[in-house]
């Protein structure tokens, strides 16, 4: 502990125990357990109490206080219970008298704070602390604290229950970690010394045992109190012991709830559906469910012809995700995702001998036909269908269930679904007709559809027909798309663009059908249309730049014109995926030997600059000035055909303005162009040695070292590294100062730069210089950088050389925030709340 | 029911569950502030386990763009994985995405998070918001549907109305009650809703009038400038700020000052087209001078640059973020702190660890990066102009709506005890102040509309004999649900058409009587005394030893064990119940008296 933090914890303390005193809010008592609990993992807690007994007094005062406050009452359980998670610190606490004062305490489970589930919460929790050894356990047990803990488990406050729920497992678990005798469980979940253990003498042994039964006991009774809210809390609490508790244990509390459960599985409240299938799910990842042990498999089964189709997705999905699942189980939770799409398929079969998706049945025809028939459990049911595609397309691919099931079918009927969702199915049968009155314009399931036909498309060696793309287009035509279905049309467009490694077939389409329509949604009303629109056609660029066929084609589309306009949108975001677009489609047609567009001037590298250049100073958002940048920072990376040069003009003036805006990314993205071209300008300048060279290399290094440094002058990228170096945002400063300190390592380490011409005098020199500079900044307000102006390129190196870059780096990398969060810094809040005398009222806005 | 996932009892994050008539809905999706850990966003796994909550939620209501209510909203959408329905008003979903931006930003600056929400998921998350106009009822989905209220308290703020066939419930998010220089009061219908959960922010604050509070602000900034001092002021970039730029603006107008008065960069003209391109949501007087003048196009306050920090003379900045965390805002502290002449006045909220926070506790030294103290000599001052009603404002809202249950959140514990025990008092309905984690669940009567066929209620009705509501009488007949509709129909309509054939229950019990005579005495005896009791009844003999009374069976036999006893087996259907009741009254009746 810090020796200023040592000092101020006593008058923490007292003012923690003082109730005439204000208290703190809640996050700084919460801060205050995060900096103990650090505490008491770095050093022996014992002594941590002995030299700060103020701790202990202030547990003793609050504990004995009539009326303590909520708040603070709950901040000394959790403080105790910290303090007691050790041996020494329990038994300190535990000689000190405090552990029974503070968690055996009935007089105050009786009193009004009690019914604060603050208290509760934090009385809970703290006992959740101190439970980390055996001692503790001991203490629950001596002071009969499980019955207090139960009704805890059913409390009211979710956050109580909760957390007893943890406590009760931390019981279960506690002894086995202490490396107690646990007995070993058998290959058949069954411990082989259960007997043993239950006939044990070892008193540990007892009393590890009969807390099992009675937790098993409270379970039992509330999940026959017919109290859904209680039962709820029993099925959370038996889900945890399956994560957590020793095999043998869970095989005890499982033997007392199984008939429960199977009652359950008959009669449950639909509220309890999803605790129940977490249940199940859970326990068929313990060891005790075995493949031999049919119970668990036949719970399964059981439950999902219980519960309603609509509600099974889940269960089925979880089944098909584990580890050793019977296949006959197997198969019928794929059926149960299925059917509703093999109904769907056969709604609108020409033919009905065709093949369909299941050669198995898991419901009757009649149940599914109702659920769909219906509007609301029609919606729920596919939905819940498509919903899981992905995972199940994840198993169907394996080996057993490849042989039953085609990718192709599935994507069929997901077709048809999204067809059906615009009108443009066919069905043969009434019942496919009413589904599709139902399904018209249904959200839900298009989102639900589209995304289960995008993971279809990227499964590898999908055989996809022409239908998708007829079916995309249809979609990305149709005026009434919902913009958020739209953007996943968009993305599954992608995915079916990439299915194809040939793309002749493609190019018409492009040409005839998808250009012309991306072009109209890109003059859509609503701005997330036209951004959606502008990330599928970056992102086709990116991923299509090496087609020769593509850029004529984008060329020639009017594409370009349009995004042109769009570089006025009203909204940003779309101003900055046009940048973006633009970008990296100009880019990629610049960059090829025939230039295509060289009549087209706007739509060269060259053309769009002093557009990028507009932006960068005017546009009022930052996205669109972001998105300039890296623009630039791209062309440099990507080895443009022009040469760097060309760029130089532009630049200068493209770091001024960046450098100077007031969205600090906006001034990193600059320092990053920095970066970006002073590497390009090395690469470029600084030409291998030659050992046959007449002149030596280190003059031709040091000669084409002045050439960079008069360089970086000459763009003021010297300017904006020393101001960024001072930005009032830590990224920018520590940007510029990465920068920086990789130039000095160019000059001076592997360009021979004469460092040893920096005397200490010089260091002062160049210090002055740079503060001179500035000084000067007054005067270059308009500009926002200091005044390099009339120093030379070696006065520039002396101030480069005098740098302390390394603790800049050092000072850059502890964060307002490290001062902010320091232990110190909060000691020094709470006592200066305690001895501000203005009530300042809390709003939060 | 209703689940409180945060800002229960306490001005944290909001963020509430309601289950109303099967569907599950979120109301606000907030940020703590306070922490840089998981316990800034709300815990989900409380809703459920498996992540699913796509599956979970039917939609998800942000009232207003503050991050206390909509904070985690990019965390949920794209880091927990919802896909559903996201509804907010016009003006909160362009202006949310502004905030959020500038949260993630400073979240990244100060402590390099890399595991945060980024610019892209923020655009993406807006993307699945469906923003609504107010009073406009958006169906979510066939049973669901809501409706937004004005709300005051920032531009775009609303309360919402959830419905779900009868069953209603109103959630305020944060309001006002009372018009402010640039926003109207809260408004809201007589909606009666089941439920109205409140925010009590100010739950029995006894605020100092709005004038006084103005009054003291514009004095201490005026004499600050006036002896040639320079006075912050940290701000969010919407919200409060405006309202204190109108505020200085009519004042340095009336007063013709001099001294500038700048605003952060970028913002005023941002704020600028957002107030302007939702003109609609500003108050009356705005809106009516908007025309001539828009309020929100400063005279005064200028756009402020880094370089004006070292200017000598008096001059205002409003300048960001807020609580002098980080930033701008807090650079201008930093050179300014240095002079008593100087004076910052915090307008809102900071939480623990910041600048803010310690300057308003008292603190004078402050620790800096790089370990250098900073010594605060400039004036500290807090002013609340945080837009929220108080207990007057919500016992008014409560009169507006009248709701059947009450719901209290957003406000201390203490407070909300006080006003929960007024609104019981004066409005007789039950008031409830959940904490976080707690869950309340309120049980409703809906009425439920169930229409009728016309040929039933001509038969049923009594000719000539209008409905009095004040007495209602039962109908007979048959209640068909389908397709979401409740129809009273004859049974013979709804024979019809759900295509079933009629089955016809007969009920029979044995009656015991003594009577020493034959059995076909005992039945002629029988016939008799009806035939003179039920004069307009049918009654007839039938062949095979039965008598039948309209569609009553009764046959007479003799006990086996006792020739004096004779058993009457009667069979009826439900329909002459009443008569089977009256029959079999007569049989007893005569019998006893022949007896006697």
């Amino acid at each position: 502990m810090e020796t200023e933090c040592i000092m101020l914890l006593p008058s923490v303390c007292a003012v923690l125990a003082n109730p005439e005193l204000p208290i703190p809010d809640d996050t700084c008592l919460e801060k205050l357990l995060d900096w103990f609990k650090v505490m008491t993992c770095k050093a022996p807690v014992e002594s941590l109490m002995q030299q700060n007994t103020c701790l202990t007094e202030l547990i003793a005062t609050v504990i004995k206080q009539k009326d303590p406050e909520p708040c603070m009452l709950s901040f000394i359980f959790r403080l105790t219970g910290l303090l007691a998670a050790s041996v020494d610190g329990f038994s300190f606490l535990e000689h000190l008298r405090l552990l029974g004062e503070v968690f055996g305490n009935r007089e105050l489970m009786q009193k009004r704070t009690w019914e604060d589930a603050t208290v509760r919460c934090g009385w809970i929790h703290g006992l959740l602390n101190a439970v980390q050894n055996l001692k503790a356990f001991q203490f629950i047990l001596k002071n009969e604290l499980i019955e207090v803990i139960l009704p805890l488990q059913q409390d009211c406050s979710l956050f109580v229950s909760s957390a007893a729920s943890q406590l009760l497992i931390q019981l279960l678990t506690l002894p086995a970690q202490q490396s107690m005798n646990a007995p070993v469980l058998r290959g058949d979940g069954h411990s082989s010394d259960m007997k043993d253990l239950l006939q044990s003498t070892s008193n540990e042994n007892h009393e590890w045992t009969d807390v099992v039964k009675h937790i098993g006991m409270h379970v039992e009774e509330t999940l026959l109190s017919g109290e859904p809210f209680h039962i709820e809390q029993s099925l959370k609490l038996m889900t945890l012991a399956c994560k957590r508790c020793e095999p043998w244990i869970l095989q005890i509390l499982w033997e007392k709830v199984v008939g429960h459960i199977e009652s359950l599985l008959e009669t449950h409240p639909t509220t309890l559906t999803q605790p129940l299938v977490e249940l199940l799910l859970s326990v068929s990842r313990t060891p005790i469910y075995q493949e031999a042990d049919s119970t668990i498999s036949t719970l399964l089964m059981h439950f999902l012809q219980t519960i309603s189709p609509a509600q099974a997705g889940s269960l089925a999905s979880g089944i098909l995700n584990l580890k050793n699942c019977p296949q006959s189980l197997g198969m019928s939770a794929i059926s149960v995702i299925l059917h509703p799409l093999e109904f769907i398929l056969y709604s609108a079969s020409q033919q009905p001998q065709d093949p369909g998706l299941l050669e198995t049945r898991f419901y009757e025809d009649m149940t599914i036909e109702e659920q769909l028939c219906r509007k609301t459990s029609c919606i729920a049911l596919l939905g819940n269908s498509l919903s899981h595609i992905h995972e199940l397309l994840e198993i169907i691919t394996q080996p057993y269930y490849a042989t039953h099931f085609r990718p192709e079918a599935i994507l069929s009927s997901v077709l048809l679904v999204l067809q059906m969702c615009i009108g443009a199915a066919i069905p043969t049968t009434p019942a496919g007709s009413q589904i599709c009155r139902h399904l018209i314009g249904s959200v839900k399931v298009q989102k639900f559809a589209v995304d289960a036909l995008g993971s279809i498309l990227h499964l590898k060696g999908i055989v996809v027909s022409d239908s998708v793309h007829h079916l995309l287009l249809e979609y990305l035509r149709n005026p009434d798309t919902d913009s958020l279905v739209l953007k996943k049309v968009m993305q599954a467009t992608l995915k079916y663009v990439l299915c194809f490694s040939d793309l002749t077939a493609m190019w018409p389409i492009f040409d005839k059908d998808l250009f012309p329509v991306l072009k109209k949604r890109l003059c859509d009303i609503r701005w997330e249309v036209r951004d959606s629109t502008l990330e599928l056609l970056t992102h086709l660029t990116l991923h299509l730049q090496d087609n020769e066929e593509f850029p004529p084609l984008l060329l020639n589309s009017g594409i370009l014109q349009i995004a042109m306009s769009l570089l006025k949108d009203h909204e940003g975001y779309v101003r900055a995926s046009t940048v973006s677009f633009l970008g990296q489609a100009i880019y990629i047609m610049n960059n090829k030997d025939d230039k295509l567009n060289s009549n087209t001037i706007q739509f060269t590298q060259e053309g769009i600059v002093s557009q990028l250049v507009d932006i960068l100073s005017q546009d009022s958002e930052s996205f669109p000035r972001r998105a300039a940048l890296r623009v630039f920072t791209g062309w440099l990376q990507q080895c443009s055909r022009l040469p760097i040069e060309n760029f130089e003009e532009s630049l200068s003036v493209v770091f001024k303005v960046g450098c100077s805006d007031f969205d600090w990314e906006v001034r990193v993205h600059s320092l990053e162009l920095a970066e970006v071209w002073i590497d390009q300008t090395l690469a470029n300048t600084l030409v291998p040695s030659c050992p046959y060279a007449v002149t030596p290399s280190t003059d031709l290094k040091r000669k084409s070292l002045s050439e960079l440094m008069l360089k970086l002058k000459t763009l003021q990228i010297f300017d904006i590294l020393f101001v960024g170096l001072h930005d009032c945002d830590r990224p920018v400063a520590q940007k510029a100062c990465a920068v920086l300190m990789s130039l000095q390592k160019i000059i001076f380490e592997k360009g021979d730069f004469p460092t040893n011409e920096v005397s200490t005098n010089g260091h002062e020199k160049a210090g002055s210089i740079l503060k001179d500079c500035f000084l000067t900044q007054n005067s270059a307000a308009q500009t926002g950088l200091i005044n390099l102006t009339g120093k030379t390129v070696d006065n520039i190196a002396e101030i480069l050389a005098a740098l302390d870059l390394k603790t800049i780096q050092n000072n850059l990398g502890h964060s307002s925030d490290y001062i902010q969060n320091s232990p110190r810094s909060l000691l020094q809040d709470i006592l200066a709340v305690a001895e501000t005398t203005v009530d300042n009222v809390i709003d939060c806005y | 029911k209703n689940e409180i996932k945060g800002a229960g009892q306490d001005v944290g994050r909001s963020c509430i569950l309601v289950s109303i008539g099967g569907k599950n809905v979120m109301l606000d999706c907030g940020m703590h502030m306070g922490f840089n850990d998981d316990r800034r966003f709300p815990d989900f796994s409380y809703i459920t386990q498996n992540g699913r909550l796509t599956e979970f939620l039917d939609c998800v209501i942000v009232s207003h763009f503050h991050l206390d209510h909509c904070g985690a909203l990019p965390y949920m959408s794209e880091m927990v994985g919802y896909d559903g329905p996201i509804y907010m008003t016009h003006p909160t979903k362009a202006i949310c995405p502004i905030l959020l931006e500038d949260f993630r930003k400073i979240t990244v600056d100060k402590k390099g998070e890399t595991n945060f929400f980024t610019s892209q998921m923020i655009k993406d998350c807006m993307k699945k918001v469906t923003a609504v106009n107010l009073h406009q009822t958006v169906q979510v989905d066939d049973e669901l549907e809501i409706k937004a209220y004005y709300a005051g308290h920032v531009l775009g703020a609303a309360m919402f109305q959830i419905k779900v066939g009868a069953e209603s419930v109103v959630y305020t998010g944060d309001y006002n009650m009372t018009p402010d220089r640039h926003l109207g009061a809260a408004w809201i219908d007589k909606c009666r809703p089941d439920i109205v959960i409140s925010e009590s922010t100010y739950a029995t604050t006894i605020r100092d009038s709005k004038r006084c509070r103005e009054r003291d602000f514009l004095k201490k900034v005026h004499e600050t400038v006036e002896r040639g001092g320079k006075v912050l002021i940290p701000v969010f970039a919407l919200g409060r700020a405006q309202e204190l730029c109108i505020l200085l603006e009519t004042f340095w107008e009336r007063m013709n000052l001099k001294a500038p008065i700048y605003f952060s960069t970028g913002l005023t003209e941002k704020a600028n087209h957002y107030y302007k391109l939702f003109i609609t949501w500003t108050n009356q007087k705005i809106r009516k001078t908007f025309v001539q003048r828009n309020m929100f196009e400063f005279k005064h306050i200028k756009p402020f640059d880094r370089s004006y920090t070292d200017n000598p003379g008096p001059m205002v900045v409003f300048a960001t973020p807020g609580m002098l965390h980080a930033g701008q805002s807090l650079q201008i502290f930093k050179k300014w702190a240095g002079n008593d002449k100087n004076m910052v006045i915090l307008p809102g909220y900071c939480v623990q660890g910041t600048v803010g926070y310690k300057i308003l506790n008292g603190q004078r030294k402050l620790e800096m990066e790089g370990r250098n103290t900073l010594e605060v000599k400039m004036q500290v001052e807090y002013m609340s102009f945080s837009a929220h009603a108080d207990a007057k404002g919500i016992m008014q809202l409560i009169r507006m709506a009248e709701p059947r249950n009450v719901l209290l959140v957003h406000g201390e514990a203490k407070k909300m005890e006080f006003l929960k025990q007024k609104i019981e008092q004066e409005f007789s309905v039950n008031c409830y102040m959940p904490a976080n984690g707690e869950t309340t669940t309120i049980t409703t009567n809906p009425n439920i509309p169930v229409d009728i066929s016309l040929s039933l209620l001509k038969r049923e009705s009594v000719p000539g004999a209008l409905p009095d509501p004040k007495k209602p009488r039962i109908m007979h007949g048959t209640l068909i649900m389908k397709d979401n509709s409740l129809r009273l129909v004859s049974s013979e309509q709804a024979l019809k058409e759900l295509g079933l054939v009629e089955h016809h229950l007969r009920f029979t019990c044995r009656v015991h009587i003594q009577d020493p005579h034959s059995e076909q005495d005992t039945l002629n005896k029988i016939y008799s005394h009806l035939k003179t009791v039920l004069k307009d009844s049918s009654i007839q003999h039938l062949p095979d030893g039965t008598l039948m009374v309209e569609s009553i069976l009764i046959k007479v036999s003799t006990a086996s064990e006792d020739p004096s006893t004779k058993i009457l087996l009667v069979s009826w259907t439900y329909q002459v119940q009443d008569l089977r009741r009256i029959l079999l009254k007569c049989i007893i009746q005569s019998h006893l008296a022949e007896i006697s």
